[in-house]
């Protein structure tokens, strides 16, 4: 799940989460220019491809360093 | 908001009521934590299936509607308390004082011992009988985390929104909060969604950013792109979509098993699922 609000997400029981940019745009970022916003939008649909193939045991954030948190 | 309390130092503080709105009740709930944290008393009210409650157990939560209908039974039901708290009177158990159970238990002693009112209550479960259970059970459960997609290179993946992207004009009609349905949209082959085509009807959230680029709610260019690359074989030519704003979670349990086996007939390997 890529969310604007992950620990949200992560508390309902979602295993697999990055997170996202803003509510109201959670792939990207309006107020940079185009290509910018399209490599936001790929760096974050990179890093849920990613978590896709990671195996997790409980609801896990994914970060862009490669770091991964796990809930409790 | 930490700074603006620190310095007005209000002798109670009262947040929301939210009623079902979810990024409103988290704010809300956030709001109890900042305050408890300046040991200012503080309330918030809020429907208790607000997915803000997860953030923050220790709050003093009013049960209120599901919408601003309930305001003047949500107020009612908030001074009260509010003025308890205020006054730094000690508060009592939560269903004599009106908020939701906190999951904070005192000591105490009941007039009868346990093992005569457990069998009272399975005598009265059995006898279909109304009974109070004195331990209610969390709402949201652990789901089993999916084994990871095994060979990302040669999978199939799909996308799927709860930010309520569809067809410009919404010719589903879906509503803009309180959506109990879900619904599939063609890509037919498109490289990106385009304002002209595609529009948000979410109501929970300023919508105007995500109808002027529908891409950043549900990613599609940068799906394409990827798919280009080699990143995975095959995007599914198709996405699902819901409302996620003040969904019930009755709903959303059967929604998101009926979204899963159309995913699952269609032979996806994995999901992309893009939250507002």
């Amino acid at each position: 799940m890529i969310s604007a609000l992950p620990p949200l997400a992560m508390q309902a029981g979602a295993n697999r989460v990055v997170q996202g940019v803003k509510i109201e745009h959670v792939c990207g970022d309006p107020a940079l220019p185009a290509e910018e916003d399209g490599a936001v939008r790929r760096r974050l649909v990179e890093r849920g491809l990613r978590a896709l193939a990671t195996a997790v045991e409980r609801p896990t954030l994914f970060e862009d360093d490669g770091a991964v948190v796990t809930a409790r | 908001m930490r700074a603006w309390l620190g310095a007005q130092r209000p002798d109670v503080v009262i947040a929301g009521p939210a009623f079902a709105a979810g990024r409103y009740g988290r704010a809300c709930v956030e709001v109890c934590r900042i305050a408890a944290d300046l040991g200012i008393p503080v309330v918030t009210g809020m429907h208790p299936e607000n997915p803000g409650l997860l953030m923050y157990r220790a709050a003093y939560v009013v049960p209120t509607a599901g919408n601003a209908a309930g305001m003047s039974a949500a107020l009612g039901a908030i001074v009260p308390l509010a003025r308890k708290l205020g006054a730094r009177l000690p508060v009592g158990p939560a269903e004599e004082d009106g908020y939701l159970p906190r999951g904070i238990r005192r000591p105490g002693t009941r007039a009868r011992p346990g093992a005569r009112r457990a069998v009272d209550m399975l005598v009265a479960k059995l006898g279909g009988r109304p009974f109070r259970t004195e331990l209610p059970v969390e709402g949201y459960e652990a789901v089993a985390p999916a084994p990871p997609v095994a060979d990302l290179l040669h999978a199939t993946i799909a996308v799927v929104t709860t930010g309520a992207i569809v067809p410009k004009g919404n010719p589903d009609h879906l509503k803009r909060c309180s959506e109990t349905r879900w619904r599939r949209y063609e890509l037919a082959g498109r490289r990106r969604l385009t304002p002209d085509e595609f529009e948000c009807v979410h109501g929970g959230f300023y919508n105007v950013p995500a109808s002027e680029n529908p891409n950043v709610v549900l990613p599609l260019d940068a799906l394409r792109e990827l798919e280009d690359r080699g990143a995975f074989a095959r995007l599914a030519d198709f996405y699902c979509t819901t409302t996620g704003n003040d969904q019930r979670f009755a709903d959303c349990v059967r929604n998101g098993k009926e979204i899963a086996e159309l995913l699952w007939q269609e032979r996806i390997d994995g999901v992309l699922l893009v939250a507002p």
